[in-house]
């Protein structure tokens, strides 16, 4: 138990260490926010660019970059996706509804099946 | 020697600058999922590669990111090859005889994809395209393969958030599920006992079912035939009696191989550029929405059914519907063992569990079919 609590400790003051140094880092960086000692992060990903390039078929939106969206409710999206989730929930029911009677179907129409050659079997 | 230390001076001195703070929190990410993986046994064949590939691509200079990238490149953005293949597999280790003695509980299934259709509305309304809103519900299908497929598909913005959503949540669902069917269900009907009745159920019988439901699907939903039509192959080639051999290698071996690489490539998709966004919050709230609804919806319809039917359904086999399999059905056995020892739910949890996974390729496929003719 001491151990655990020593090794978190341990952690916790390792991680208030790195941050504090962050901070101390930021507020030594040029007024520009550039410090021009440290490596871009954008370049820890080495050009991927290469003969399989664009191999997807699709028009590549997943870029790795997440779009900047600023979050707002859109009421009349409802009118465009409530009819989205009444066709889908409906479909279900509808495929499942028949997947359902072929099974049933096939159940019995097996069964009659087996019995049919049981009984022979017994004669 | 002068420049290979010049390289690990610069290495140093990066991680103690404000700069990389991100890629430090995406370590701490990535040791949270080794940690779970490991600790909690949640998902560890994917959530293990998912921790260590997001520590690897979120080194400076990392030169594992390029590789990460091309298998990503390769095994998911090209055709989605990853999930398929990896959908052969579950195929292949999915008996459906549960499902088949009682086809019933294939409503189950189809009521808990309501998550996925909610969570649409929902992320819809905060302001996402209907393109992002759908590729985020899906999370709901608690499928992994089937949400990257229908994110790629849909050309989403936030395939990397989605994933780790949706295999985040697939290993969590032994803790969110539970509290959501206590809320949903009292003591007494969750010690409802159910007699399993096991009916014969043919060889042809399992072998014209994977026909059936893929030219049914296929029919309904084309474009998700990728997705059913791998997952009913796998399930063929168990079935059909004379592929051991393959069926074998298909739920051991190739399984096995593709899940280490599909975890390690969703990965590439964690640098922390993309991931430490607000967004990535936003989808992961909206999963478990998704989630929450899912399991709300199996359980409401079984009590639902329970108003008409004589012979009385535990309502905790609902929440089974959501495809997480086995996990879901194992967490429903579980509980109704808590309850009471002599009440065992798995054969029945197993069928809605199965149904849910065949449920939840048919929503897959079609919010494609409905969204792609919209956009």
């Amino acid at each position: 138990m001491k151990k655990k609590i020593t090794l978190i400790l341990v952690l916790a003051l390792c991680l208030v260490m790195i941050f504090a140094v962050n901070v101390f880092a930021t507020a030594t960086t040029s007024p520009s926010g550039q410090d021009t000692n440290t490596p871009n992060v954008e370049n820890n990903i080495p050009n991927t660019e290469g003969p399989e390039e664009n191999n997807s078929g699709n028009d590549g939106n997943n870029d790795g970059e997440m779009p900047q969206m600023s979050f707002q409710i859109r009421g009349e999206s409802l009118g465009e996706t409530v009819p989205i989730m009444c066709t889908g929930m409906l479909g279900i029911f509808i495929v499942t509804g028949i997947i359902i009677a072929i099974v049933l179907i096939l159940n019995t129409t097996m069964t009659v099946i087996d019995n049919k050659k049981q009984n022979k079997e017994n004669k | 020697m002068n420049m290979n230390f010049g390289i690990l001076a610069d290495g140093i001195k990066a991680l103690f600058t404000a700069e990389y703070a991100p890629m430090m929190i995406m370590w701490i990410i990535g040791g949270t999922l080794i940690f779970l993986a490991i600790k909690f046994e949640m998902e560890p064949t994917l959530l293990l590669p998912m921790g260590f590939g997001a520590i690897l691509v979120n080194l400076p200079f990392s030169g594992a990111a390029s590789t990460i990238q091309h298998l990503f490149s390769i095994g998911i953005e090209g055709h989605e090859l990853f999930p398929l293949i990896l959908f052969i597999g579950i195929g292949a280790m999915i008996d459906f005889e549960p499902l088949l003695t009682n086809p019933k509980l294939m409503l189950f299934g189809a009521a808990a994809q309501f998550g996925i259709f909610f969570t649409l509305c929902l992320s819809a309304l905060v302001g996402f395209n209907l393109n992002d809103a759908a590729s985020i519900a899906i999370i709901g299908a608690a499928d992994g393969p089937t949400s990257i497929f229908v994110a790629q598909q849909l050309n989403s913005n936030y395939l990397s958030a989605i994933m780790v959503a949706a295999y985040s949540y697939m290993a969590l669902v032994p803790l969110v599920q539970p509290p959501i069917i206590k809320l949903c269900t009292t003591k007494k009907e969750r010690q409802i006992k159910m007699t399993y009745k096991g009916k014969k159920v043919t060889k042809l019988t399992k072998i014209l079912f994977p026909i059936i439901v893929t030219i049914i699907v296929g029919l309904v939903a084309p474009t998700a035939l990728a997705l059913i039509g791998f997952l009913m192959f796998g399930n063929l080639i168990r079935e059909c009696g004379v592929l051991n051999s393959l069926s074998e290698t298909a739920q051991k071996v190739l399984a096995n191989l593709v899940t280490i690489f599909l975890g390690i490539t969703i990965a590439s998709q964690m640098t922390a550029s993309a991931f430490l966004k607000v967004e990535t919050l936003v989808i992961i709230g909206l999963g478990l929405v998704a989630f929450i609804f899912d399991t709300f919806a199996g359980v409401m319809l079984a009590k639902f059914m329970n108003l008409f039917s004589k012979e009385k359904i535990n309502p905790m086999i609902g929440a089974a519907g959501i495809s997480a399999f086995p996990m879901s059905a194992r967490v429903v056995h579980k509980m109704g063992l808590k309850e009471d020892s002599s009440n065992f739910l798995l054969m029945h949890s197993i069928g809605v569990n199965v149904s849910g996974q065949i449920a939840s390729v048919i929503a897959g496929g079609l919010l494609l079919t409905i969204v792609q003719s919209m956009i």
